[in-house]
């Protein structure tokens, strides 16, 4: 053990801002580390004293990309939440991502905060990830020697804090899919404050009604901050399918959904409390996105 | 010579438009900085420090370790903290301490400290500190640092006419302070003249002491306070100030040091946190008769304020009833979490939650209105409490009336009804409080003030109290306007500036304002007299303001004769006796609270639909000033009821060091507070007036906790009342 505690001041910074993605992999080659909105690694920086060699990615020009109007929505990694939560195409089109964006932090933070920021920290408690999950995010990401991968979220996520980005691989942007025809999605997640607050459980849906707008067809869960990472709890919602929406089913799908999870007891939340909110979240959600369905039609 | 210009005191305006100095706001870039090496370890005895390394470091200019404070030590009943430690009592401790040119080689500088330690057992809980056998204080063999009794009244006589009692066990937590603005101070110095810049409640008491440990050097120190970011109880004599005060003396360096928000929180103070078992027995027709406290109190590494809290824990809640026998005991506990302190409210919120909570179950047991069994059994007018007081004024049941009448409308106008998920409930409670505790340190609580002329003309008023952000500028302003009938800009103030400003005790105990005043109308009375006598001579006529007096005079020379001084020392007041007993006050306030709650029973959450707070403080001097301290007070309270605690590993590590973890409230999701002011006058108060101050936070953990039981029917026991705590009581009934 060290002889003394770090005192909480940032380290001395040697920031880089550079234009062009080459300027940006040489100087991670140097032992720079991404730096979008800075909500999370600053804070990191404050408390371990580390990273002190930070390289901005706001200035690369095709990361500041943000299209909510195609099949496939796609945001570079430097677009401030905020910006997306501005454009009505982006809630319409993914209203569990938006209502994710829309809870983290505060008006402040989601000026500076970025979704691929919040995805590459990798949390289990990150508010847009249940959302990117149910709408199937893909992440692309480049390498210094221009080698580019697509990777499902789900794979792309692998613990608390880690992901599959290799030595020197940067992620360029998020696309995840629009609500297609029928369909309907929501997130909610459970804190103790109503601002400024994470989430001790969190639940995503996606809903997809029959013609007649009533029978559920497909279902898919997503749950945030009850698992190494985001689970995918679409498993727990087949009692759904085929039905209306009914309380029973729900009460069923919502235990069967706690049950998939696999939380921890930490100072914040104990696990089987954390279960509890996955109960009493699936329900809502789900009720919630039908809400949405029904008010748009 | 230091440059001795007292601070500008600034408007609440000024505060809320950011223009406002804080003491960081002060310190010029390149000020020599300072920063603590703070222990990994809770308990550990430092067994060497090797300083070589960071001394050789470019940019450290100078470290100090506990050496260099031996027989040094800090506090107000029990002189127990050391400056910097050879015997560490909690995580976050300092042990050593280093000044360099800049931040970067500060942090370096106690990176390269070599501190060997000799781990030792360490306890974080009460019931472990009693069972500890290594003291963590070698002088305080059982770890208990202080002990507290009382028992006026027959006991065995009154005992027997109870026919209901109700009784529980209650946990409270040790609450950070959450003041804005984290500690910090700068230092100047010429010579042996220091001087010390920080924000405090009580400069001229920390002056007295700092220069009995200056003088050793050789050295003097003058207090200086500038605009201040709150306390709440937190921000005192404090090891840090002599940690700067000795590297500025020695570099004959200006020296700052600020605190990052997790450092201060680390190394902060907290609420004391207690476990109160106390038991309430009432007759079949709804006398309160007997009541029966015990508190165990986590005194943390140190003592601060502890001991006079403790026994405001045990006893000062009873003062609010008619209760014929009491008996109540208190243990001060050593352990080895970060130092408790006093906090708004001064251990009473603790105990309020309790009694108020026991008072209601009562109610519901003998078929009651919780307002009619408060409104039988509380204290009024000319009444002297079980402890003592002597009550000379009570709006109790104009704040009973208030409360109870808002909540009937709220029930019938407001649509809310419980459904199966979401319960709606209604509670109340009640409080007592004094106005400064006067017999606990006679000799000094008192307030002093200068009024004087500048060259200028201008007229200066000068209090010894300070202004902590929460509007005693205004009320001294307010004050010397209508007493001299003059509008600012024709005066200044001078608060918290002991080279400049008279003694004061300080801006705390819910003082500020009664002591400030009487001594400012005093003066103010002397002040006009003086321009009386000097109107003739400057060829005046009589009616002349004291304005044109005042510059004419300056211009004159007579300035010096218009000086007056004048002082306010409280009468009919005791100290306390060993049990807590005695009018210890010049004035006592009293207040109701009520809530209406929905809790979510899948969730266990506690949502506040609507809270009203209706305060007798005598006559409300400042209007805006008293309503922002009650919503203030009341959002405070609501934080120690549902969210905020300090999380501790078993290693004594503070989990929670920032307001993510440590839920302080945020506006949204905050309710309505309606407040309201009983029209009272206070024959002892200054133009009638008692206080606002601390009375706002105190009965709203009971209030809302009786809400919560009125909703769901289960007692809360455990502060804070979180969503986890409220659903697990409701389900370990189903189970
Ligand atoms: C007060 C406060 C409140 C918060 N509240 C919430 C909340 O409610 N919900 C929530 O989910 N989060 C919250 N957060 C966390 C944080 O704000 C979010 O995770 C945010 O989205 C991070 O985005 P950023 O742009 O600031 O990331 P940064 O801090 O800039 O980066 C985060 C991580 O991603 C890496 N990175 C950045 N860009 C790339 C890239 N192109 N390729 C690969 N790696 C990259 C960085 O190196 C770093 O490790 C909060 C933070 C604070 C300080």
């Amino acid at each position: 053990m060290a002889s003394a505690l770090r005192p909480s001041h940032l380290p001395e910074m040697d920031l880089q801002c550079p234009t062009n993605l080459g300027d940006v992999f040489r100087h991670i080659s140097n032992g720079a580390q991404l730096l979008a909105g800075g909500t999370d690694i600053l804070l990191q920086a404050s408390v371990r004293g580390e990273p002190n060699k930070l390289v901005w990615t706001g200035g690369i020009e095709s990361m500041k990309e943000f299209d909510a109007d195609s099949d496939f929505i796609k945001v570079g990694a430097s677009v401030p939440l905020s910006t997306m939560i501005k454009s009505n195409a982006f809630r319409d089109g993914a209203p569990a991502v938006a209502d994710g964006a829309q809870s983290v932090g505060s008006l402040q933070l989601r000026n500076q905060a970025t979704m691929v920021g919040n995805v590459c920290t990798a949390s289990p408690a990150a508010d847009t990830v249940p959302g990117l999950l149910i709408h199937n995010c893909v992440v692309a990401t480049i390498d210094k020697e221009n080698n580019k991968r697509e990777i499902a979220l789900k794979d792309f996520l692998t613990g608390p804090g880690k992901t599959n980005l290799g030595e020197g691989e940067l992620v360029t942007c998020l696309s995840f899919s629009r609500l297609g025809k029928n369909q309907m999605s929501a997130y909610q997640r459970f804190t103790q404050r109503e601002a400024l607050d994470l989430a001790f459980a969190s639940v995503a849906a996606r809903l997809e009604f029959e013609e007649d707008g009533q029978t559920l067809m497909t279902v898919n869960l997503a749950l945030g901050a009850v698992g190494p990472t985001a689970i995918d709890a679409s498993a727990a919602a087949d009692i759904l399918k085929g039905h209306p929406i009914s309380e029973g089913r729900l009460d069923i799908c919502a235990d069967a959904a706690s049950q998939l999870c696999s939380p921890i007891s930490d100072h914040r939340a104990s696990a089987g409390y954390r279960r509890q909110l996955i109960r009493a979240l699936v329900g809502d959600v789900v009720r919630q996105a039908a809400t949405r369905y029904g008010n748009k039609k | 010579m230091l440059d001795m210009t007292p601070p500008k005191i600034s408007t609440i305006a000024d505060r809320s438009t950011g223009r406002a100095r804080y003491t960081s706001d002060l310190v010029p870039a390149g000020t020599t900085l300072v920063g603590i090496a703070r222990s990994p370890h809770a308990h550990a005895n430092v067994l060497s420090i090797d300083t070589s390394k960071a001394m050789a470091l470019p940019g450290v200019l100078d470290v100090l370790t506990p050496e260099d404070f031996s027989g040094v030590a800090l506090g107000h009943h029990i002189a127990d903290e050391p400056i910097l430690t050879d015997r560490v009592r909690y995580v976050g401790e300092g042990v050593a301490a280093v000044a360099a040119v800049d931040e970067a080689a500060m942090i370096a500088g106690i990176a390269a400290l070599d501190i060997e330690y000799e781990v030792l057992p360490h306890a974080i809980r009460v019931d472990d500190a009693l069972a500890l056998d290594r003291p963590i204080h070698d002088n305080f063999p059982d770890n208990v640092a202080r002990r507290f009794a009382a028992e006026p009244g027959d006991w065995d006589a009154e005992v027997k006419r109870v026919t209901h009692w109700a009784e529980g066990t209650f946990e409270t937590a040790a609450v950070p302070h959450a003041y804005l603005e984290p500690r910090a101070c700068l230092v100047r110095v010429d010579g042996n003249e220091l001087e010390l810049v920080s924000g405090t409640h009580a400069p001229s008491m920390l002056a007295d002491q700092y220069n009995k440990i200056a003088a050793v050097w050789g050295a003097t120190v003058e207090v200086t306070t500038p605009d201040m970011g709150g306390s709440f109880g937190a921000k005192w004599e404090h090891p840090t100030h002599l940690v700067c005060l000795s590297f500025a003396h020695r570099l004959q360096r200006d020296v700052a040091m600020v605190l990052p928000r997790r450092d201060d929180m680390i190394a902060g103070r907290t609420r004391i946190a207690m476990r109160i078992f106390m038991r309430i027995g009432a007759t079949a027709d709804g006398e309160l008769v007997a009541k029966q406290t015990k508190v165990w109190a986590d005194n943390g590494a140190y003592s601060l304020h502890g001991p006079s809290v403790l026994l405001a824990a045990s006893v000062r809640v009873d003062n609010l009833y008619k209760f014929s026998a009491v008996k109540a005991e208190g243990q001060l506990i050593y352990t080895n979490n970060i130092p408790s302190e006093c906090f708004r409210g001064f251990g009473i919120p603790q105990s309020a939650f309790a009694q108020e909570q026991l008072v209601d179950e009562l109610a519901r047991k003998l078929d009651l209105d919780p307002v009619e069994m408060r409104r039988r059994n509380a204290v009024g007018e000319g009444d002297t409490s079980v402890h003592g007081w002597e009550v000379t004024s009570c709006g109790l049941e104009d704040c009973l009336d208030m409360v109870r009448d808002r909540i009937q409308s709220h029930r019938n106008d407001s649509g809310l009804v419980s459904d199966g998920r979401f319960k709606i409930g209604y509670g109340l409670a009640a409080v007592i409080h004094c106005v400064s505790n006067s017999g606990h340190d006679e000799a000094t609580d008192i307030s002093n003030i200068i009024i004087s002329v500048d060259p200028d003309g201008t007229i200066c008023v000068a209090s010894g109290e300070v202004e902590l952000g929460a509007g005693t500028a205004e009320v001294l302003q307010r004050t010397v306007e209508r007493e001299l009938d003059i509008k600012r800009g024709q005066f200044r103030f001078v608060l918290g500036h002991t080279s400049t400003g008279p003694f004061g005790r300080g801006s705390f105990a819910s003082r500020t304002s009664f002591f400030m005043a009487h001594a400012a109308i005093a003066g103010c009375k002397i002040f006009s007299e003086n321009c009386s006598k000097l109107v003739d001579d400057l060829g005046l006529e009589t009616n002349a303001s004291i304005a044109e007096i005042a510059k004419l005079a300056a211009q004159k020379g007579h300035a010096e004769s218009l000086k007056a001084t004048a002082q306010f020392i409280p009468e009919n007041v005791v100290a306390a006796d060993d049990h807590g007993y005695g009018n210890i006050a010049s004035a006592y306030t009293f207040a109701v609270h009520g809530a209406c709650v929905k809790v979510d029973t899948l969730t266990g959450k506690t949502m506040i639909q609507q809270y009203w707070a209706a305060h007798d403080t005598g006559t409300v001097v400042n209007y805006q000033g008293a309503v922002g301290q009650v919503i203030g007070g009341v959002i405070q309270g609501i934080g120690m009821a549902l969210s905020e605690t300090t999380a501790v590993a078993e290693n004594g590590q503070l989990l929670n060091p920032g307001y993510l973890d440590d839920r302080v409230p945020t506006f949204p999701g905050m309710p309505n507070v309606d407040v309201h002011f009983a029209a009272t006058f206070d024959k002892n108060g200054p133009m009638g007036a008692k206080t606002i101050g601390e009375p706002p936070v105190i009965p709203v953990v009971g209030c809302i906790a009786n809400a919560i039981y009125d909703a769901v029917e289960e007692r809360q026991y455990t502060l804070p009342m979180t969503p986890e705590q409220v659903w697990n009581s409701l389900n370990t009934k189903v189970q």
